[in-house]
């Protein structure tokens, strides 16, 4: 066994394990500190595939920026943590039907073999990061502007969803002000009318 | 060469970039003040530029654009304009709901546009990322949109229903995908296909077929998987339920024909028999279930449940029939059911809630005409002659009898006649019971016009059914 295959082991029990304790444990926080752990091994796995542009984003942006938000928002949350909870029959329900989907998953995938489909995987001389560049801008353009309208989506749900619009304060709407005329507000009476 | 490529393909692919377009501009207007009114009137607008340049562009022979990402064939055209047909019927049916309840905002318009978009890549695409892309687009505005309305404690709870389960289905559906590209070696869904026929099908393949078809279940809301329907169906705003009833479900439908057309998984039987038992499950369970509802929208849901298992037994049979009946029931049914949600937008458009069943007594009296329209769609979901819900029924019961399952189809037309009851009940209601409520009819004489679209359609097309039967046939074969 080379020292590949011994890192590979490492890395990949270290994910299996810190993936059981993320669903078991209660706390919140220790959730998603898992969850860097999970994704700093991933990351690992990534660039013994030398696809070390993949490894680095998946660091940058899950790790640096999007847990480090779950993080205050979990924070900010206060969530208590409740313990105790006795679900046993879910539990035993739950265990159950997933031995059975893993033992037909161990027959459907370890017993494939895989040796015959494998690809070869040309990396070009200016390294991956130019490849995926480039495969993204040119054979897989459109799913990379469905991908941008996605976001869209996501940002208009969050905005629209959050948007407070019941008015408890005295807040001013400038868009409003800035349509009044003089005409709706002053009305010019003559001394005869009176 | 691939910009002249791409260039070319944003020319077809037009209807959809107006459409994106469109929406943004919705989105912007919504924000002024002074064009606020608008977005409704830019909203219908779209959608007529977008059909009418989809009928400009229509393909004359199949086309792949974006580097085999998006096909364009006849199916794919002939469904897609069911979808911008619906879809300009329910806008214009729910303007009056919205403004009633303070949610004809930029933001909601723009959200339907983008699930409408989401839906009609998931009809073109020929390539798993896109297909899944689109699957999360039309999804993800869909979670937003039953979610906005804040003043209804139900509405949250459909959201996160939806969304959790939803979540769950398409990761399901993505490791099916997932399995396929590591096995076949290619995204396109035409390779896949050709790789079924010209290699022995593995394990691994009918498994990952079977993931995918985990969640077009899901999204059919066919029995095992249709927890999340009757909650989603009443707790979303009615325009909401309107699109998510019909146009997800015909998206669906022709995803489920792109991974079976010309497959030979088809006659591997372990896999062929899951559609006949989802079939007939849910037949059972939406019917009977169906009959203990007490509010109208849950009752409609528990139909949908029940038509969505004879389009799965309509695809079991599809072998000798080459889709044509599934797709045949596709399309009636979502008719129907648009109607049905429609009509019930409407008369709740009147800050009169049209809640439970038993609301509907002695609706004829104040609405009539109204009445009328929804006997003939409640018919046609039915099933009954002189709606065109009859051959759609009658072709899946017929094919199923061709194919030596008597006891299935026995049992099926059982569970048509227990469904009879609520669907008769509804009638009864509404023309033979004094009436509780006091509606004055102030028409609205342009939405009774466009309500009484779809009747008219569902009664010629029962009159005259060989023409469109006759294209769906040939386009589908």
């Amino acid at each position: 066994m080379d020292i590949l295959s011994i890192l590979f082991y490492l890395v990949a029990s270290v994910i299996i394990l810190s993936s059981i304790a993320l669903i078991v444990v209660n706390n919140t926080v220790h959730a998603a500190l898992l969850l860097v752990l999970i994704f700093f091994n991933s990351a690992i796995l990534w660039l013994m595939l030398q696809a070390e542009f993949l490894a680095i984003v998946l660091v940058l942006v899950y790790v640096g920026a999007v847990l480090v938000l779950f993080l205050f928002v979990i924070m900010l949350l206060d969530i208590q943590v409740k313990k105790n909870i006795s679900k046993k029959m879910y539990l035993l329900f739950s265990v159950f039907i997933s031995l059975i989907m893993f033992i037909e998953l161990y027959m459907v995938i370890f017993y494939h073999d895989f040796a015959s489909i494998q690809k070869e995987i040309t990396i070009s001389e200016l390294g991956n990061t130019y490849d995926i560049g480039l495969s993204l801008f040119t054979n897989y353009i459109f799913s990379f502007e469905v991908t941008a309208f996605i976001l869209l989506v996501a940002i208009i749900a969050a905005i629209a969803i959050n948007l407070n619009v019941k008015q408890r304060s005295l807040k001013q709407n400038p868009g409003k002000q800035v349509l009044e005329s003089k005409e709706s507000r002053l009305k010019i009476l003559k001394d005869e009318e009176l | 060469m691939i910009i002249q490529n791409t260039i070319t393909s944003l020319f077809h692919f037009m209807p959809e970039i107006i459409l994106s377009i469109s929406s943004m501009v919705i989105l912007l207007i919504g924000t002024l003040e002074f064009l606020k009114k608008y977005v409704f009137q830019l909203t219908i607008l779209s959608i007529l530029l977008a059909s009418s340049f989809s009928y400009m562009v229509y393909p004359e022979t199949a086309l792949s654009l974006f580097n085999a990402s998006i096909v364009k064939n006849d199916i794919t055209e002939f469904f897609k304009y069911i979808c911008y047909f619906i879809f300009l019927i329910q806008v214009l049916i729910s303007r009056k709901y919205l403004n009633i309840r303070k949610l004809d905002s930029g933001e909601f318009y723009s959200l339907l546009i983008f699930a409408l978009i989401g839906c009609l890549i998931i009809i073109s695409a020929d390539n798993l990322i896109v297909l899944f892309l689109g699957i999360e687009l039309s999804s993800l505005s869909l979670y937003s949109l039953i979610a906005l309305d804040k003043s209804n404690s139900l509405s949250s709870e459909a959201a996160i229903k939806y969304f959790v389960l939803s979540i769950i289905a398409s990761a399901i559906m993505l490791f099916g995908f997932s399995y396929l590209y590591g096995l076949t070696n290619s995204l396109s869904i035409s390779e896949i296909i050709v790789f079924s026929n010209t290699n022995e099908i593995s394990n691994l393949y009918l498994f990952s077929y079977i993931l995918i078809f985990i969640g077009v279940a899901f999204k059919f809301a066919v029995a095992p998987f249709h927890m999340w329907l009757p909650d989603v169906y009443e707790g979303s705003p009615l325009p909401v339920t309107n699109f998510i009833s019909s146009i997800p479900k015909i998206a669906f439908f022709v995803l489920a024909y792109k991974f079976l057309d010309g497959n030979n998984i088809m006659q591997i039987d372990n896999f062929h028999n899951i559609f006949l038992f989802l079939g007939i499950f849910s037949v059972i369970v939406g019917n009977l279930y169906a009959l203990a509802q007490k509010k109208i929208m849950r009752l409609i849901a528990y139909s949908g449940v029940a038509n969505s298992g004879f389009i799965f037994l309509a695809l079991y049979a599809a072998i000798e029939y080459n889709f044509s009946v599934s797709a045949f029931y596709v399309a009636s049914y979502s008719f129907a059911t648009v109607s049905l949600i429609s009509l019930v937008t409407y008369i709740s458009s009147k800050k009169y809630n049209l809640v439970y069943i038993k609301d509907f007594k002695g609706l004829s009296a104040s609405l009539g005409f109204i009445s009328v329209l929804f006997m003939v769609t409640l018919l046609s979901t039915a099933g009954i002659p002189l709606t065109v819900g009859f051959y759609a029924k009658y072709l899946v019961i017929d094919s199923l009898i061709s194919k030596d399952l008597i006891l299935v189809a026995t049992l099926v037309i059982l569970m048509t006649v227990v469904g009879l009851y609520y669907y008769l009940r509804i009638i009864w209601f509404m023309f033979f019971e004094p009436g509780i409520n006091s509606l004055v009819n102030r028409g609205d004489k342009l939405s009774v016009l466009i309500l009484s679209f779809i009747p008219a359609i569902i009664i010629m097309v029962f009159l005259f059914p060989e023409p469109i039967f006759k294209y769906i046939f040939n386009i589908l074969t």
